[in-house]
């Protein structure tokens, strides 16, 4: 059987590529803006808004310098960290159904975006500084703490989404036919607005903000798992990690606020795609102000062991309880 | 219907990435300013860790990134376990035949239930 070369390569490519060069640059605009906007609440003036490219081509422009201790996983890590947040992109809900949706389903979302975490964990550990060490192991205990309350969460809101009538539950493109607001029960609605509290949460730990920058606390680990990092290894993992936030971002819009507005405007094919993303790109920079700005101007660092409690105790029950009341009437 | 993964379109896009990335890099090597490998500047930043130090009692242990540290978590976590384990292997033959049987009654007991 022949295979439709430009209907199943070509174009998946020419959209990844689409969507790199539009993400890469949009994220670190977002950390210029947000910066600039956490300034101006601690009464600074902040850096310009195009702050994060400038520090992208400076980063790339200095020397790199690899220490004398570290072994060959410390240079390859940062390409491969980068090569996955790429990869993940095909799979991201982006106002529109992933490029890959068919291809893959929210477990390949999941493991690539811990994927990330994993090569940076790898590339720290084998730099050979006591920093990056305690870096790595925190990165790692607080990995597992925060990924099965969003796992719960996730899986929970697709399978129910599936009952409503989806052939796919577990596609990444579920939530722009039906969305959680949807299933219509009283208690339901509870259950969103409590997995919203939990997705929230899972956000600013995924992006290691606020309460959650333990890892590469910079005051206390001098930058914990980036420390040893310098030029263009440095500039590579600045820019997964902007990349990583908006990914995560991403997830948290398409499930709670997938709406878009090319509908709106009678608008199909390649154009509706470009004003959704574009839309999306809005509901991300306005989520990422609540749950990132906002959130590290006004809290402090965590413990890793208040860290690890508060994801457990608090975050993983409420996702549990989230989880009962949106699946409740269809198990009873 | 639960589930599915296309591994070669998983690999497509992921070589996809690298190559950006290699991309990436070597735009980087070629405008940066190169790269250090040797002499003062590229030991250790911070931190207290000297390379040349020499610390008395570990001197058999070669590299930077020992582990010892996390072996000794490792070991100290476990420690009840250990011990419970420790003292299971008594090295008297009679007690090892005595575990065999007594797996073999379990295996067997399962499968009485359930097979």
């Amino acid at each position: 059987m022949a295979m439709d070369v430009v209907g199943e390569l070509v174009y998946p490519t020419v959209g990844l590529l689409g969507l790199y060069a539009f993400v890469s640059l949009a994220s670190l605009v977002w950390e210029g803006v947000d910066r600039k906007l956490v300034a101006r609440m601690q009464r600074r003036i902040g850096p310009p808004i195009l702050q994060p490219l400038y520090d992208f081509l400076k980063l790339s422009s200095k020397e790199t310098i690899i220490p004398s201790t570290a072994n060959f996983m410390f240079t390859a890590a940062p390409g491969l960290a980068l090569a996955t947040a790429i990869a993940l992109l095909a799979y991201t809900p982006v106002g529109f159904t992933p490029i890959l949706a068919s291809k893959g389903d929210v477990m390949v979302f999941i493991y690539l975006l811990t994927l990330i975490g994993f090569f940076k964990i790898l590339g720290a550990i084998s730099s050979g500084n006591p920093y990056a060490k305690i870096g790595a192991a925190r990165e790692a205990t607080i990995m597992v703490s925060r990924e099965p309350a969003m796992m719960l969460g996730i899986f929970a809101i697709m399978w129910r989404l599936g009952k409503l009538g989806v052939d796919k539950p577990f596609s990444m493109g579920v939530f722009y036919v039906h969305n959680i607001w949807e299933i219509g029960t009283p208690m339901s609605f509870v259950g969103a607005v409590i997995l919203l509290y939990v997705f929230t949460v899972w956000l600013a730990s995924e992006i290691e903000v606020g309460f959650f920058n333990i890892p590469d606390a910079e005051e206390e680990i001098a930058g914990g798992l980036l420390v040893e990092y310098s030029g263009r290894y440095l500039a590579l993992l600045k820019l997964t990690n902007a990349m990583k936030a908006f990914i995560s971002a991403s997830l948290v819009v398409a499930i709670f606020f997938p709406w878009g507005i090319s509908g709106y405007l009678n608008l199909t094919g390649l154009s509706a795609n470009v004003v959704d993303l574009l839309f999306h790109t809005l509901k991300v920079f306005a989520l990422l102000f609540f749950v990132e700005s906002v959130f590290r101007a006004v809290t402090g660092r965590l413990k890793i062991t208040q860290a690890v409690d508060f994801l457990w105790k608090n975050v993983f029950l409420a996702s549990l309880v989230g989880s009962l009341l949106i699946a409740m009437e269809v198990i009873m | 219907m639960f589930g599915y993964w296309d591994a070669l379109y998983f690999l497509f896009v992921f070589i996809i990435g690298l190559i950006l990335a290699y991309l990436l890099d070597r735009w980087a090597k070629r405008s940066g300013m190169g790269t250090r490998k040797t002499g003062p500047g590229a030991k250790i930043f911070i931190s207290g860790e000297d390379p040349d130090r020499v610390i008395p009692g570990f001197e058999h242990l070669e590299g930077h990134y020992t582990g010892r540290n996390v072996m000794w978590g490792l070991t100290y976590a476990l420690k009840r376990f250990f011990t419970v384990l420790r003292a299971d292997h008594t090295g008297l033959l009679t007690d090892y035949a005595s575990y065999l049987v007594i797996v073999t009654a379990f295996v067997m007991g399962v499968l009485l239930i359930w097979g």
